[in-house]
């Protein structure tokens, strides 16, 4: 698949994402968690961008991130980080990835989400 | 973008900065000089007073008595000479002279007759340093006066009023000297005696007081320099100074308590603060994405009343949802600015732009309220700022002019002088009062009543932007008028940011 992983605990989260996004066009699949967004990863298709919160149960988005790079496979599926500090997140920059700061912005999302993805229709 | 987590200076670092000079390490006037002194003065002063008043007195009557005792000699020796001057016996004369041998402190004598020649004279050996003149003054008169080391007495030799001739005596004055430098050597020992007995005393003390207060004082510094409040001063003895010591320590270890328990609530505020953004940005984040999903691909709705009513309430909506985020954001930025985390990112910008593109956001808001905003600016003024928190100032200021405006015009004006941008911003609003003025930019502060709305907090965040950015804020207002407020940034960005152009 082209489409977006979102990966988040907030299930309002990823329906709203799994909405805008599915509007303009992308496909989306989500997970709850960093566990869960492995499981898929090494099941089906690779998506061309994983958005990802930080703080979630179970496995944090940085120990996926760091699951992600550790494998071959995924290491190269760019992350896009969603983070509650309203700049620099810290652990946004200690991983290396972009942030979109919460409460994400729809144009700025659109705009990221475009530049690694292309839409279905 | 030069991401660069800068802490500016004054405002945003944790107070309690070290001003104070730092201890010296020795008094600049011991204790043990203070008691040396003080102990000498105490025991020499009236040791010297009362030993100069008794020498005195003592000098005076062995004075006396030597020249009473000469007086004695003299009127015996003249009365016993006088026979023997009377028959011309020499003999005589000179048994008279020698009885004086008995006593030691007669130097020598001589008796001389009625016409002044010698008749006889006496001299202890070893003692008389000049044979006796063969010849006197026959009419000599008498007296008695101290010569160096000697007394000399004159007297006539007289026998029922008859001058047969004159006696001349020496007396020494040895026993008296002698006893004035007795005096002296016996207050030189004891001024030896009473400086080695201070300095003993001196010592001791500084080995029970000024040493160990000299180890409190080494521990206060200790700690005052390096913070750590863990080490202890030596508290033994049971005197006042291991006293002091026990009181020190406790206040040490309630110090230290006091400190872990504040940086527990630092770090339980961090915790608090990272959980609390996330947990209030995570509604925040579907309820905006979905508004502005709906505003950006509205629903079809045939009615066209229906349509336009719709849309006004999206509208509403997502400017509530941006003011209720621009509220945790403040709240968010002021904890930041508390605990010293507020981060700076410095890059080129461009101030004319950026302001047009904050003013262009706030057309809906002003037509709202019926607000005119004109806008004076120069072209490209460029400079090294953080864009964001400079938009957060403009944003801030634009908001409160339209909020206490009273709907009247309000000007914006960008000015560029060497090296500093202005940022001036003027309504004709309500005003402030001079002594609000200089409250206006505390946290949690502000000129008018609560019914205003906000938190209070747009001008501290404010200031504290600017200050971060090397600048300064200023307010010039009239109660009633309005009030103008003035920003001034340094364009090559913050004076402590190392490096800077690019």
């Amino acid at each position: 698949m082209n489409g977006v992983l979102v990966v988040d605990d907030d299930a309002d989260i990823r329906e709203t994402l799994s909405v805008v996004l599915e509007r303009q066009g992308f496909r989306v699949v989500t997970a709850v968690d960093g566990a869960d967004a492995l499981q898929y990863l090494q099941g089906g298709e690779l998506p061309s961008l994983i958005l990802l919160d930080l703080m979630m149960p179970r496995m944090t988005g940085e120990e996926f991130r760091v699951a992600q790079i550790a494998n071959n496979q995924l290491k190269a599926i760019p992350v896009v980080a969603l983070s509650g500090a309203s700049r620099l997140d810290e652990t946004a920059v200690r991983l290396g990835v972009e942030v979109l700061p919460k409460p994400i912005e729809l144009s700025q999302l659109l705009k990221t989400v475009s530049r690694f993805c292309q839409k279905e229709s | 973008v030069i991401a660069e987590d800068q802490r500016p200076p004054e405002p945003l670092t944790p107070v309690g900065a070290r001003t104070a000079t730092p201890l010296p390490r020795r008094p600049r006037t011991s204790i043990r000089g203070k008691l040396v002194a003080l102990t000498l003065a105490v025991i020499l002063i009236p040791v010297f007073s009362v030993a100069a008043i008794v020498a005195v007195r003592e000098i005076r009557d062995i004075r006396t008595q030597i020249v009473e005792a000469n007086a004695l000699m003299g009127e015996m020796v003249a009365e016993f000479g006088a026979a023997a001057l009377a028959f011309q016996d020499r003999t005589a004369a000179e048994q008279t002279l020698r009885a004086l041998g008995n006593h030691d402190e007669f130097v020598d004598a001589a008796l001389y007759d009625s016409e002044g020649k010698l008749v006889a004279s006496f001299a202890r050996p070893g003692h008389s340093d000049a044979p006796p003149s063969p010849s006197l003054d026959p009419g000599a008169r008498p007296r008695a006066q101290v010569e160096g080391d000697r007394i000399t007495a004159v007297r006539p030799v007289e026998y029922r009023g008859v001058r047969y001739g004159t006696l001349v005596l020496h007396t020494s004055t040895a026993p008296l000297t002698s006893r004035v430098r007795a005096y002296l050597w016996g207050l030189l020992l004891l001024t030896i005696g009473v400086v080695a007995a201070s300095l003993m005393l001196a010592w001791a003390l500084e080995r029970m007081v000024s040493k160990r207060l000299l180890r409190l004082a080494e521990v206060a510094r200790h700690i005052a320099q390096k913070e750590d409040y863990t080490v202890r001063a030596d508290a033994q003895g049971g005197d006042e100074i291991g006293l002091l010591g026990q009181a020190f320590n406790r206040m040490l270890a309630e110090i230290g308590r006091r400190q872990q328990q504040a940086q527990q609530a630092v770090r339980t505020r961090d915790e608090f603060l990272s959980v609390a953004s996330h947990e209030l940005k995570t509604p925040l984040t579907s309820l905006k994405l979905q508004v502005q999903g709906l505003l950006a691909t509205p629903p079809a709705v045939v009615d066209k009343n229906e349509a336009r009513r719709l849309a006004s309430s999206m509208a509403l909506t997502e400017r509530q949802i941006r003011r209720l985020e621009r509220l945790i954001n403040n709240l968010l930025d002021v904890s930041r600015i508390a605990v010293g985390r507020f981060t700076m990112e410095v890059e080129d910008v461009d101030l004319s732009a950026l302001v047009r593109d904050v003013a262009s956001q706030f057309t809906a808001e002003l037509e709202r309220v019926g607000c005119r905003l004109t806008l004076d600016l120069p072209d490209d003024v460029m400079g090294r700022w953080d864009a964001l928190r400079l938009e957060q100032v403009v944003v801030n200021l634009i908001s409160n002019a339209i909020k206490y405006g009273d709907g009247k015009p309000i000007d914006l004006s960008l000015a560029v002088d060497d090296g500093h941008a202005l940022i001036r911003v003027r309504d004709h609003g309500i005003g402030i009062a001079p002594d609000d003025q200089k409250r206006i930019f505390g946290r949690f502060e502000r000129a008018v009543s609560v019914n205003y709305g906000g938190l209070g907090l747009g001008l501290y965040i404010t200031r504290q932007i600017v200050m971060a950015h090397g600048g300064t804020i200023r307010v010039e207002s009239t109660l009633g008028e309005g009030s103008t407020f003035v920003v001034e940034v340094p364009r090559r960005g913050p004076p402590w940011q190392k490096g800077g152009g690019s």
